[in-house]
């Protein structure tokens, strides 16, 4: 039989258990003797067994059924011993691993290695468990050589490699710049913390952070760390990455399963029936000419077509829960490695959002956690993770009770990266300067989230959360704790767009961009250096001109002159364009490849009469712009 | 036997298996692509998709502003896209025997994955694969 088209649905379903079981597991850890959590997590481990058995995946069976087997150990006695609760979760790792080779249709790594490691159901008496580090190195490393370089000529795998320095080591700088030029000697370095520049620029990290590509065997990456000096602890962990296909776009995407109700099925096989019959209605009055038959089958076809539309939609809602289940895990490995005692609370993990929504939200959650820990929570904590609907919105809020930001200390980093100019760096109000944490330069910046307790990544989750049609909105009180709002569109299928001519040629704007539209004459533009602006309140707003975005021929100003304002990078922006030409709700359609690699174009959709109308993220454009365009010189309109 | 649609580029024959092709669309509005390359022509309306039209001609590199009206959709197998050339022509067939290789330079840079010989024509064989695989190098 072809499993193969099984396969999608068995991986997506032993995604979610293994999810449920870490989050079972750090419950459990805190409260080892939950009798219904015993019994949950058997449940789970059971059910990835019977699946993966079914599937032929034997390998996967037989370590689901090891974990089984040592929860049963847990029903027995009752508890479930905290040394228990780390090799469960390199289990689950390992599991995850499983999957991963699965869904890259690699043979199944082995796992007897960790089977017969530490496989006694009664947990050994050690007092303290291993460092964690060297514990996790175990895992991939049990692969026998030989597989491991067959697959290794296969293709390369992702790494997350973490190496601590010993106490008081000398230069630790040096010493992580050759470890890096190292571990590039082994397969491609795609991410390090802290990265190149920083390291060149005289940090002393306690330790050094990699993402590595790499066909060789964990051994070996291992052993050429280990034989530099002053490096006291390698951990390896091999990465799954299962959007690794879905990164790269190329044309059409992968099959992917949904799991749908049958309600909601057995409504749209009901509204189906009702269409056809409304279609032979149509064609009856038609044929016969009964214009007010033709008029009434009308509007109850639109009817139906707006239910089925509802209906569509709500198969692709899925709760928060699918992103949030693994914070727990993130939380508790941080604290491992930090030190620092983190209380996590997730509220609103039921409420529901489009699927390719949430695909896209996952790693900006994580993100914000992570900063919410590293560098907002000084000793211990709460992070609070809070999702709630507004109307038509979803409200998502990642708040910590740390040590908050300084707007100060982020007022003069942005001067002294020349962000900012002196003048506008005093006139710019708290609430705004905190949004500069978001710019690409400045999370790079390692000096800025020591003195400002954020910024790392902080541009990548903004524009991951714009690019969905949201916003990021930063609050921060220095000593009170920082907190990331993110409103959401409930789904990214139909958006309101406002429409706006340049050069007779019409795009679209999400409204969720346009703070406002305004009408304004030549005499109100001002000039301010080789800027053009105009003045909005007490506010000077830079003007943009949508013709130059779209690398269209200029044209001289004349009569009233149309402005969208918006906001880019962080700042609001007077958008000039040749005419608006309405707001109305729209169909996004999924663009087909190449149109999808367009910088900027975010969908398109079919207006009414056909044509094709292309929707555009302004700021995403200005951003591929060659050669440095500095935020602070954002085009100009003449 | 596998049949294969003709078409000019220039002063160039080029050719394009039917198997590939999912239909020919008559002369479509074609709407304008923000801020496109000049080989991306925009983007048609077929049935309600959204599909790119790609100028094969500006694409492969032809100095030539001659466009035939109707455009070529691709079946499925290589993304939904439509391209456009110089001028259509006949369906002939292709007897594989028949095909002459190609030098690996003009495979390359001219994307042929061979060379049919037609009584007065030699009529390249277009290879989808590596002109879209192209297109992600742009």
């Amino acid at each position: 039989m072809d499993m193969s088209k099984y396969r999608e649905m068995f991986l997506s379903e032993s995604r979610e258990h293994l999810k449920k079981m870490s989050r079972l597991l750090i419950a459990l850890e805190k409260n080892p003797a939950d009798r219904e959590g015993i019994d949950a997590l058997f449940r789970e481990a059971h059910s990835v067994k019977g699946m993966a058995a079914s599937m032929g995946y034997e390998r996967t069976a037989e370590l689901a059924h090891h974990l089984e087997d040592l929860m049963d150990g847990f029903r027995s006695t009752g508890a479930v011993p905290p040394p228990a609760v780390d090799h469960m979760l390199e289990g689950l790792d390992l599991l995850e691993g499983l999957l991963g080779d699965v869904a890259a249709e690699h043979p199944e790594r082995e796992v007897a290695g960790f089977i017969a490691g530490q496989g006694k159901t009664s947990p050994a008496p050690a007092a303290d468990p291993p460092p964690r580090g060297r514990e996790q190195a175990k895992a991939p490393a049990v692969e026998p050589e030989g597989k491991a370089e067959t697959r290794g000529a296969e293709a390369a795998r992702s790494w997350r490699i973490v190496a601590t320095f010993a106490e008081g080591t000398v230069a630790p700088a040096a010493r992580a710049l050759l470890a890096l030029r190292g571990l590039a000697a082994l397969g491609t370095v795609t991410h390090s913390e802290p990265g190149e520049e920083a390291l060149k620029k005289g940090a002393s990290p306690r330790a050094l952070e990699v993402r590595l590509q790499s066909g060789r065997a964990a051994e070996e990456i291992e052993k050429t760390l280990q034989a530099m000096s002053d490096i006291a602890e390698v951990s390896l962990v091999e990465v799954v990455e299962p959007a690794a296909a879905a990164r790269t776009p190329r044309r059409g995407e992968g099959h992917r399963t949904v799991r749908v109700r049958t309600d909601l099925l057995d409504t749209f096989i009901n509204l189906t029936g009702e269409l056809l019959t409304s279609r032979y209605m149509l064609q009856a009055a038609a044929q016969a000419e009964r214009w007010k038959d033709l008029s009434g089958g009308l509007d109850q076809l639109a009817r139906l077509v707006t239910d089925l539309h509802h209906h569509v939609l709500q198969v692709r809602m899925t709760p928060l829960e699918s992103i949030t289940g693994r914070l727990p895990r993130l939380v508790r490995d941080l604290e491992r490695k930090t030190g620092k005692q983190v209380a996590l609370r997730i509220e609103g993990e039921e409420v529901e959002l489009d699927r390719a929504i949430l695909e896209e939200l996952a790693d900006p959650l994580v993100h914000m956690v992570r900063n919410a820990v590293d560098h907002g929570i000084e000793e211990r904590g709460e992070v609070q993770v809070r999702a709630t609907r507004e109307k038509d919105l979803v409200l998502l809020e990642v708040a910590d009770n740390g040590r908050g930001m300084d707007p100060e200390a982020i007022r003069r980093k942005a001067q002294e990266r020349g962000l900012l100019s002196a003048a506008q760096a005093r006139g710019m109000r708290e609430r705004d300067l905190l949004q500069l944490v978001c710019h690409p330069g400045f999370s790079t910046a390692e000096q800025v989230t020591e003195t400002s307790g954020r910024g790392v990544g902080m541009d990548v989750v903004k524009s991951a959360v714009e690019s969905l049609g949201g916003s990021l909105e930063i609050q921060s009180q220095q000593g009170r704790g920082s907190r990331m709002l993110v409103k959401l569109p409930l789904s990214v299928a139909i958006i309101q767009i406002l429409l706006v001519e340049s050069d007779g040629f019409l795009v679209g704007l999400p409204i969720t961009k346009v703070q406002r539209t305004l009408e304004v004459t030549r005499e109100e533009i001002r000039s301010s250096g080789r800027q053009l602006v105009i003045r909005l309140g007490d506010e000077m707003l830079p003007l943009l001109s949508l013709r130059k975005i779209l690398r269209q021929p200029n044209r001289p100003f004349g009569g009233g002159i149309q402005i969208v304002v918006s906001e880019i990078r962080g700042r609001r922006v007077g958008l000039v364009v040749d005419r608006l030409a309405g707001q109305r709700e729209v169909f996004v359609k999924a663009l087909e490849y190449p149109l999808n690699r367009l910088p900027g174009v975010s969908g398109a959709t079919v207006l009414g009469d056909g044509s094709i109308l292309f929707i555009i993220d302004p700021q995403t454009m200005l951003d591929e712009r060659p050669a440095g365009v500095s935020a602070a010189a954002p085009g100009e309109a003449r | 036997m596998e049949q294969v649609l003709t078409f000019r580029l220039g002063a160039e024959h080029y050719g394009l298996e039917i198997a590939h092709l999912q239909e020919i669309v008559e002369s479509p509005p074609i709407y304008q692509v923000p801020r496109g390359a000049d080989w991306l022509l925009g983007a048609i309306n077929v049935h309600g998709s959204i599909l790119p039209v790609l100028d094969l001609a500006a694409l492969l590199g032809f100095d030539n502003r001659e466009r035939d009206p109707r455009v070529i959709v691709l079946s499925r197998e290589f993304g939904r896209l439509a391209l456009a050339v110089a001028a259509l022509g006949k369906i002939v067939p292709l007897d594989p025997d028949a095909l002459l290789p190609v030098q690996q330079q003009e495979q390359q840079t001219a994307c042929i994955r061979g060379v049919l010989n037609l009584e007065a024509d030699m009529v390249n064989l277009l290879d989808m694969e590596r002109l879209l695989g192209s297109l992600e190098k742009i």
